[in-house]
């Protein structure tokens, strides 16, 4: 008659033990399956931006910025000098076009100056047509 | 660019200058005493007396104007000749343009010889002219008394001075060159005047009635008549006002076709207006 509640004591324990385990590990699961869930690491990301990473992207968008603003004044500059480039191509033309146009006259001059008798003195005229207003007019005198 | 214009030697003189500072009076006054000594409407002038006397101790103008003019004699064969005065007269170019009267009789059909003897002795100062040789200088004169105003005018900067269509210019505008327009059927052609002179010579103007026969004044001494040439005007650049004149008259008489060639050959730059209404430009004008 003893032995037989001390075991039910002894088993009683044991039932308990199990169910307090399986008690603990459902408490333990939740509360695993509860902090997975909520993903601190996020909100810990979230809350704290790096902020070299910050000053980073912004120097990233100034220097997108500067980066404009020197492509615009080089352009205009480069266009300037394009214009300042044509405008002396074609004062250099111009200018060879007059040294030939004075060499060949200096020659024909000197040819005319080597001539005996001379038809015309060796002083040459420069003179060429142009497209300016007269200042006054040669008529038969 | 200020002017200024007066009359002298039958024409308007016109002077241009680039810069605030000048006078026009010594201009004024040489063209007036250089008109004194060369017009042949004046018997008192020094050409006049030359012209009655046949010798004539004569001032220095007189003297280096009549060598320039037996010079280009020289030069261009004789179709430039200062001794073309009868025939000029003969023509009825006997007075000063504005009294000219066209219902004169004709002195003569034919031509007045030209191309006599003209000594000129600078040592003694002294012109002496052949039997019945009389001289006239006409254009050359005014070209003269341009070359004289624009080497005035040039102590005090760059001017342009212009006597009826003689014209010299001595340094540049601020614009570079003296742009002169030149009249073609085609309509006006500027040409840009850097150094030098312009001078036009034509027979278009100064024409007149004499016995209902239109004459005018641009005398060839090859036939001592007004000449017959298939041109109306020609303009010419020379080294002054006076080479100007002469080449001016020696491409005129030559005619159409042979002023183009002697024009190209000699390096005259010119402007020719033929009688038949065209024009052509010659002498390396670009």
């Amino acid at each position: 008659m003893t032995t037989e509640p001390r075991r039910a004591r002894r088993s009683l324990p044991k039932r308990t033990v199990r169910l307090c385990a399986l008690a603990t590990a459902l408490a333990i699961f939740a509360l695993a399956w509860l902090t997975i869930n909520a993903r601190p690491w996020q909100a810990e990301a979230k809350a704290a931006p790096d902020p070299r990473v910050a000053a980073l992207e912004g120097r990233e968008r100034l220097l997108q910025l500067k980066a404009t603003d020197v492509r615009h004044v080089v352009y205009e500059r480069f266009a300037s000098y394009r214009e300042r480039l044509e405008a002396r191509k074609k004062a250099i033309a111009a200018a060879e076009r007059r040294h030939r146009r004075e060499l060949k006259r200096a020659k024909r001059a000197a040819a005319i100056a080597a001539r005996t008798p001379r038809y015309v003195t060796a002083t040459v005229p420069v003179v060429r047509t142009v497209a300016l207003a007269p200042v006054t007019k040669t008529k038969s005198s | 660019m200020r002017a200024h214009a007066f009359q002298s030697m039958g024409t308007t003189v016109e002077c241009l200058v680039d810069h605030e500072a000048s006078s026009f009076d010594e201009v004024e006054d040489e063209f007036r005493r250089l008109e004194e000594i060369f017009t042949r409407f004046d018997g008192a002038s020094e050409l006049s007396q030359l012209n009655r006397n046949g010798s004539l101790a004569v001032g220095a103008d007189l003297l280096e104007l009549t060598e320039l003019a037996l010079e280009a004699r020289e030069r261009t064969g004789g179709r430039f000749d200062p001794t073309v005065h009868d025939a000029v007269v003969a023509a009825g170019y006997d007075r000063t343009f504005a009294d000219l009267d066209p219902d004169a009789p004709v002195d003569s059909e034919h031509g007045k010889p030209c191309g006599g003897r003209v000594v000129v002795d600078r040592a003694s100062s002294r012109i002496e002219l052949g039997e019945g040789v009389r001289l006239d200088f006409g254009g050359i004169a005014k070209g003269y008394a341009v070359d004289r105003a624009c080497d005035l005018l040039a102590e005090q900067g760059s001017c342009l001075v212009n006597a009826g269509g003689d014209l010299a210019v001595r340094g540049r505008p601020s614009q570079g060159v003296w742009p002169v327009e030149v009249e073609t059927p085609a309509g006006p052609v500027t040409l840009g005047l850097e150094s030098g002179a312009l001078a036009t010579s034509g027979s278009d103007r100064r024409r007149w009635l004499r016995g209902g026969v239109e004459k005018h004044h641009l005398i060839d001494p090859a036939s001592g008549r007004p000449a017959e040439t298939d041109l109306l005007r020609v303009t010419v650049a020379a080294g002054s006002a006076v080479e100007g004149e002469v080449l001016a008259k020696a491409l005129y008489f030559a005619g159409a076709k042979q002023a183009v060639t002697e024009a190209d050959e000699l390096g005259i730059p010119c402007v020719l207006v033929l009688g038949d209404g065209g024009a052509v430009t010659a002498g390396g004008l670009e």
